[in-house]
């Protein structure tokens, strides 16, 4: 991971605040770029960018937590590590429900945060990869047929060919060369691979049923 | 050369001169004028004696006065012959007196010729020089003699011959003639003199009337009084000045005085003008003249007197009996008394004049016994004549009334020479109504002091000179004086120890607006607060002439107002505590704030330089932020201190606005957590006199009273607008606007009532412990619900006077460390 191409964003309506963090993200070699509230981070912040988001969870206007809904509403994919001042636990246990990396207290070790930093970024990198292959994985099932697509179901819940056949009403051949198309548009070489994959995107196996 | 009788030629020569002699005197003595007498008397012995060569002569008299006393009145002596006494004294001449008082002729020629009882008369005789002596009564016709003529020859003896002895008879009988007639004719004089002198001198007018009634003779007086002069007087008779209308009466008086020889009796008489005058007459009648004698005197005025005397009885009595006076009279003398109609009933005896004085023991037995000896000393005591009269008050037993109150003024009125007292009188009335009022008077006087000196407040009672005229006995122990040192004394040295009135005197005020006025009062003596309030007196004209001043000791009060007050700070401090605590969370959470950038910055700084790229000027950038945020967070630690202190602070001028903002900075995370949109705008000048912890509890209370009204606001519709404003009248003006539901109807009048609140935690003292603060500072605290939506609760208070040049005015009013 190329660290400069990372930016931490942060966002806390405190002045000093905002001062502080930025500094201590600079010595830690990152970039970073601070916003006063959540509404300037919307506007302004360069969110296609790889990075992670400080936040400040007690702010005017909108809170920390409910940008965080923003994004992912919006489907922002910037992970957030939340910052606050008064220890709420039960913000900070929603938080983590939610999917924050980390929920730190006021005023923050240089440790505390660099490490979990590094993890958001880290995960950020992670997800990004993920989301790509994902979004290939998608482009792929697009090009399938629906016969295709029903093929797949089925193979990637253990169906045999003649099963897969018989549930259908047409020849196993068919399937056969169904079961081959898929293989080739998802560009896959096992079915366990394709299982993955679909797993990953989300399909559901038929699952056979008894007898 | 003694005489020869025998010698014919020269014995008649010597006869004929001495009947010569005898018959000049008798001629000389027959008109001689009573003055002359005794000188010729005198002179007739010197003749008598040098013819018959004596030597001397004396004319006793017998004494008008002591009838057997013969006075020496005549005297003629030979130069060589001493004068004889005075007068024949009994013890000289025993004999010799007695033969003179029987009127016999004494004639001795030698002295042993007269007989042995005259032993004593002869010795006297030899002392004198007598010789022979010749005595002649002096008798007037043989009936009272009136002395004796004495004729003496003392060188040598000689006879007394019959015819002479009838001779001197003769001249004895010329000088007793004389005599007797300048007797009369003195007597008769006399008589005209004294005539004269009462007639001349009397004031009474005085006249003689014949029988026709003419005046025949009239003193001045008599003339003046009708007018006339004298001459004129003469003139008139009786019927000119006869004013009797009532001839019967004239009548009866003329036949009066013709009877019994005297009459007096009044008339009235005409004077010369025709007044009519009352005339008293005093007259006697002399039948042997047919004259009238008159004395008369002008009883006009008398008259007059008499009728104003019996006018002003008449009014005494009247008055009297207006007075309800009764009237008494006890004379001793002739032992009686009168009593009128009044002093009867009050002392319940009959009325009027009675023999005896059973009066008075009636009325001594009828006084009370235990007043009975006081009132019969005093007037033993005027009775005595030790006091003009006596003034008694005592209580009588009236036999029929009852017991009554008698009030008695006693005097004597006669006294004979020995000062016992023949007349005494008095007054008395019924004084019992008067008693017993003067009796409800004095229990209600005691009554009203006992009332006054049993009020624990103290009064006093002031004149318009501020000088003590009466104090009650609360007055007099707090004072702790003696009463004289108190009355009369002005007031402001005893009360509030300075020499005249102070400032807010409620005396003075009373007097200068004629109302009631108070003043509280430290009184440093006693170390007691008094409330002092005074209450102007009027006259019956409505004059204000003095003060009542009555001083309350609310010493206990002032202790208890002391007590709540600080029972009450205390309170405003654990509200104010606790509204602290109840923001705590967020105090933590905004001194976090630069905590943490401390903390990141600091950091931060340690990495540059373990990086070993430090960049001097980042780090001193980092280092400035640094102590920028320290002073930061020490403000806050200081806002805190200042809502949280215990001591009590004197009020200072203060900024306002400088005080809202720090309040602000305390509040802001709260207000941030809470989703609500403050927007503050304070005017920079606004300076009041306060307790900045105090204004800074009643922002805090506003503001998140403001908060919690919103809380149900969806979370972009709470806008609390704060203002600080300075206005007109001399105030500063602080509203925090919020747009929440405002406040219900019924809500409104218990907002400020202890204890109420319709939060679920909180004890519900904030607003009205808010509104005590403010009103103690001399501003007022309320609310309105806004027109739009919401509710606005402002505060008032006045503008300090002067700007305290220490307080900053536009530079940061954040002094670290100011408590």
């Amino acid at each position: 991971m190329n660290r400069t191409d990372a930016t931490v964003f942060v966002v806390d309506d405190d002045p000093s605040v905002r001062k502080g963090l930025l500094r201590l993200i600079r010595s830690a070699g990152w970039q970073g770029e601070a916003f006063a509230s959540a509404q300037e981070f919307l506007a302004q912040a360069a969110l296609s960018r790889a990075g992670c988001v400080v936040l400040d969870v007690r702010m005017p206007g909108m809170t920390g937590p409910e940008l965080r809904d923003l994004m992912a509403a919006q489907g922002i994919s910037l992970p957030v590590i939340f910052l606050t001042g008064h220890g709420d636990i039960h913000t900070g246990v929603d938080a983590m429900k939610k999917g924050a990396v980390d929920f730190l207290q006021k005023p923050v070790d240089d440790e505390v945060l660099l490490q979990a930093i590094q993890q958001a970024l880290e995960r950020h990198a992670a997800a990004q990869i993920y989301r790509q292959e994902l979004e290939r994985i998608q482009a792929c099932l697009l090009s399938l047929t629906p016969r295709e697509r029903e093929v797949m179901e089925y193979v990637i819940g253990g169906w045999l060919n003649k099963q897969i056949a018989a549930e259908l009403a047409i020849s196993e051949k068919t399937v056969k060369i169904h079961r081959g198309c898929v293989m080739h548009k998802m560009d896959v070489h096992s079915v366990a691979e394709l299982v993955r994959q679909c797993e990953t995107a989300g399909i559901a196996p038929r699952l056979p049923t008894a007898g | 050369m003694s005489p020869e009788y025998s010698a014919p030629r020269a014995a008649l020569e010597k006869r004929l001169r001495f009947e010569t002699l005898l018959a000049d005197l008798s001629s000389e003595f027959v008109n001689l004028p009573a003055g002359e007498v005794d000188r010729e008397i005198m002179d007739a012995q010197r003749r008598i004696c040098e013819f018959l060569d004596l030597d001397f002569s004396v004319v006793w008299q017998r004494s008008d006065e002591v009838s057997d006393l013969f006075l020496a009145t005549h005297f003629y002596g030979v130069p060589q012959v001493p004068q004889p006494a005075e007068r024949l004294k009994d013890e000289d001449y025993p004999w010799f007196k007695q033969q003179l008082l029987a009127g016999r002729i004494v004639s001795f020629s030698s002295l042993e010729e007269l007989p042995a009882e005259a032993a004593r008369d002869r010795e006297s005789f030899r002392q004198l020089g007598t010789k022979s002596n010749l005595t002649l009564p002096l008798a007037v016709g043989g009936a009272s003699m009136i002395g004796v003529l004495a004729l003496n020859a003392t060188r040598a003896e000689r006879n007394w011959p019959d015819a002479l002895v009838k001779r001197l008879q003769l001249v004895a009988q010329v000088f007793t003639n004389a005599l007797s007639r300048k007797r009369v004719e003195q007597a008769l004089r006399d008589l005209a003199d004294r005539y004269k002198t009462i007639t001349t001198t009397t004031t009474d007018g005085f006249w003689e009337i014949d029988h026709s009634g003419k005046i025949v003779d009239s003193n001045d007086e008599a003339g003046h009084l009708y007018g006339y002069s004298r001459g004129e007087f003469l003139t008139k008779s009786l019927s000119d000045v006869e004013a009797n209308e009532n001839p019967a009466e004239v009548r009866a008086h003329l036949e009066q005085v013709m009877a019994a020889g005297y009459a007096r009796f009044e008339t009235r008489h005409r004077c010369k003008n025709g007044h009519i005058i009352d005339v008293e007459v005093s007259t006697t009648y002399r039948p042997s003249s047919e004259t009238f004698l008159a004395f008369l005197r002008n009883i006009t005025e008398r008259k007059r007197a008499e009728e104003v005397q019996r006018k002003s009885e008449g009014r005494l009595e009247a008055s009297v009996e207006l007075a309800g006076v009764g009237y008494y009279e006890v004379d001793f003398g002739e032992s009686s008394s009168f009593a009128d109609e009044r002093f009867g009933d009050i002392c319940g005896v009959p009325a009027g004049q009675q023999q005896g004085i059973q009066r008075v023991e009636f009325w001594i037995e009828h006084i009370h016994p235990a007043d009975r000896q006081h009132v019969l000393e005093e007037r033993r005591k005027a009775h005595a004549g030790e006091i003009e009269r006596y003034d008694v008050e005592y209580r009588y037993l009236h036999p029929a009334h009852g017991q009554k109150w008698i009030h008695q003024l006693g005097c004597v009125a006669t006294r004979k020479a020995t000062r016992h007292v023949i007349r005494a009188y008095g007054v008395v009335s019924d004084i019992t109504e008067r008693k017993l009022l003067s009796e409800r008077l004095r229990i209600a006087a005691d009554e009203w002091q006992t009332t006054f000196d049993s009020i624990n407040d103290l009064v006093l009672i002031l004149d318009r000179e501020y000088r003590i005229v009466r104090v009650n006995a609360a007055t007099v122990r707090f004072l702790g004086l003696p009463l004289e040192r108190i009355v009369r004394s002005v007031c402001s040295p005893l009360m509030h120890g300075t020499p005249c009135t102070i400032d807010g005197c409620p005396g003075q005020k009373t007097f200068q607006t004629n109302l009631p006025a108070n003043l509280e009062l430290f009184h440093a003596d006693s170390g007691k607060w008094l409330l002092v309030s005074t209450y102007p007196i009027r006259d019956a004209a409505g004059t204000v002439i003095g003060a009542v001043e009555v001083a309350r000791d609310i010493s206990e009060r002032k202790q208890t107002e002391a007590e709540l007050q600080r029972l009450r700070s205390h309170l405003w401090h654990v509200d104010r505590v606790a509204q602290t605590g109840a923001i705590t969370a967020s105090l933590a959470h905004e001194l976090n704030q630069p905590l943490t950038a401390i903390l990141s910055n600091a950091q931060a700084g340690l990495r540059f330089l373990d990086g070993g790229n430090a960049d001097p000027g980042e780090i001193r950038a980092i280092l400035a932020d640094i102590v920028h945020d320290d002073k930061r967070a020490g403000t806050i630690i200081s806002g805190l201190r200042t809502m949280l202190r215990r001591k009590e602070t004197p009020r200072e001028t203060i900024n306002l606005a400088h005080t809202i903002e720090e309040i602000l900075a305390l509040v802001h995370s709260e207000l941030v957590s809470r989703h609500v949109d403050l927007r503050p705008r304070l005017e920079p000048d606004a300076l009041v006199l306060a307790d900045k912890g105090q204004v800074q509890q009643v922002m805090l209370n506003l503001l998140m009273n403001a908060a919690e009204a919103m809380q149900d606001q969806p979370a972009d519709q709470r806008r609390l607008e704060l203002t600080l404003t300075r206005t007109d009248t001399g105030e500063a003006l602080v509203a925090v606007r919020d747009s929440g539901p405002g406040i219900p109807e019924d809500q409104q009048d218990k907002l400020f009532e202890a204890f109420w609140t319709t939060k679920n935690q909180g004890l519900g003292i904030g607003l009205p412990i808010s509104r005590s603060i403010i009103e103690s500072h001399g501003g007022r605290l309320s609310f309105t619900n806004n027109p739009d939506q919401g509710a606005t609760f402002f505060f008032t208070l006045p503008l300090a006077m002067h700007a305290d040049p220490s307080v900053p005015g536009a530079s940061s009013a954040a002094r670290p460390g100011a408590a």
